[in-house]
């Protein structure tokens, strides 16, 4: 018995509006049924019913985020809406930290950021580099144990800044790579049973960092992986503009 | 028992709680690939498989084909469970009838009791 490597069944095909809607159907199932349940009677004692309350909020912030990142998707999708500027790469950093540290700090999961001194700005959409660093660090905090180190890594490459995420979590198989950047192609569940991942992280990430001129690329290292944003110091449109 | 294939931990969680409030035993698989480890080790035991659809690295469908494929598994009924509707799964009358799908079930549009309840008509 066994599965195939390949899918004659791949259920992922289908249309981006399609997936989307179906995403945002999985946190509002928790939210209603958990409702339904203490609504039932289900949570009869004091700690059940606050566990129960705690994944009705964070499934609400789960379905923001979806929301999010398709507003995202959509903004960066149209070029024309995009408002760049220089951005300081160590305070966009911490702007980030600054978000995910009750995640961080409730997994005991501790940073390291080193900056090069040559990587100090880049010209960007603000709002949207953010987000891309923001899907990144979470992702490697998401799919790595309590207690483990997400090291950011930023150095300048030629005309370029690269933003290395390193995790030491549960690792990526080469022949994984490509489908972590579809919409949806959520390869494995996090390690944090309460996290939850709407599968769009990285294909918003990667829609912006294209849309900056730039890419990201994901490689195993040894325990973990390392995920890179690279994107150029100047936008390539800026250049034209000026 | 009921074989409950679901990778998110939370829903998982939800129906295993409906259901052992009903003295109804579970077992859940949170991979496709546990699915099948979990019929293998407990084939005499598991009354009804309800099975998500979507998952990572393996779906649902496919553990239905797999299923079929042993003579020991064949005869299990399964429930599948999915945030896909019906149309969009589009799954054909005689294809339910060779898989053993006996009812095709919206996440979002059944309670967990509704669930238990369904799964015990199911069973009758």
């Amino acid at each position: 018995m066994g599965l195939n490597d390949t899918s004659q069944t791949d259920l992922r095909d289908f249309d981006l509006v399609a997936a989307a809607a179906h995403e945002l159907k999985t946190p509002l199932t928790i939210i209603s049924g958990t409702a339904s349940m203490i609504h039932d009677g289900y949570a009869t004692d004091k700690k059940t019913r606050q566990d129960y309350l705690q994944r009705i909020l964070q499934s609400s912030d789960r379905l923001l985020n979806t929301i999010d990142s398709l507003i995202d998707l959509s903004q960066t999708q149209h070029d024309s809406t995009m408002q760049l500027q220089t951005v300081l790469v160590r305070p966009a950093i911490e702007n980030v930290l600054v978000e995910l540290e009750p995640m961080l700090s409730l997994r005991g999961q501790a940073t390291v950021v080193k900056v090069s001194t040559r990587a100090k700005s880049l010209y960007a959409e603000e709002r949207l580099l953010h987000r891309a660093l923001f899907n990144l660090i979470e992702n490697a905090s998401k799919y790595s144990s309590d207690g483990s180190t997400v090291s950011v890594t930023v150095r300048k490459s030629q005309n370029r800044i690269r933003f290395e995420v390193r995790d030491q979590g549960v690792g990526i198989r080469k022949a994984d790579i490509s489908k972590l950047f579809r919409a949806f192609g959520k390869i494995k569940q996090p390690v944090a049973a309460h996290a939850g991942s709407n599968g769009l992280g990285l294909y918003v990430s990667q829609t912006i960092a294209q849309a900056h001129g730039g890419r990201i690329t994901a490689s195993p290292c040894r325990g973990g992986s390392i995920f890179c944003l690279e994107l150029p110091v100047v936008h390539q449109l800026s250049l034209f503009a000026s | 028992m009921i074989l409950i294939v679901e990778d998110e931990p939370w829903l998982a969680d939800m129906y295993t709680h409906a259901f052992s409030n009903a003295d109804i035993r579970t077992f859940v698989a949170p991979t496709a690939a546990d699915a099948l480890q979990a019929l293998d080790e407990h084939t005499q035991e598991i009354e009804l498989v309800l099975l998500d659809v979507l998952m990572p690295e393996h779906n649902g469908i496919e553990v239905l084909y797999e299923m079929v494929g042993y003579s020991d598994w064949a005869h299990i009924p399964v429930v599948l469970l999915s945030n896909l509707t019906p149309s969009e799964l589009h799954i054909q009358e005689h294809i339910k009838e060779t898989l053993h799908i006996k009812r095709i079930v919206e996440k979002a549009r059944i309670k967990p009791d509704q669930l238990v309840s369904l799964v015990q008509e199911t069973l009758a």
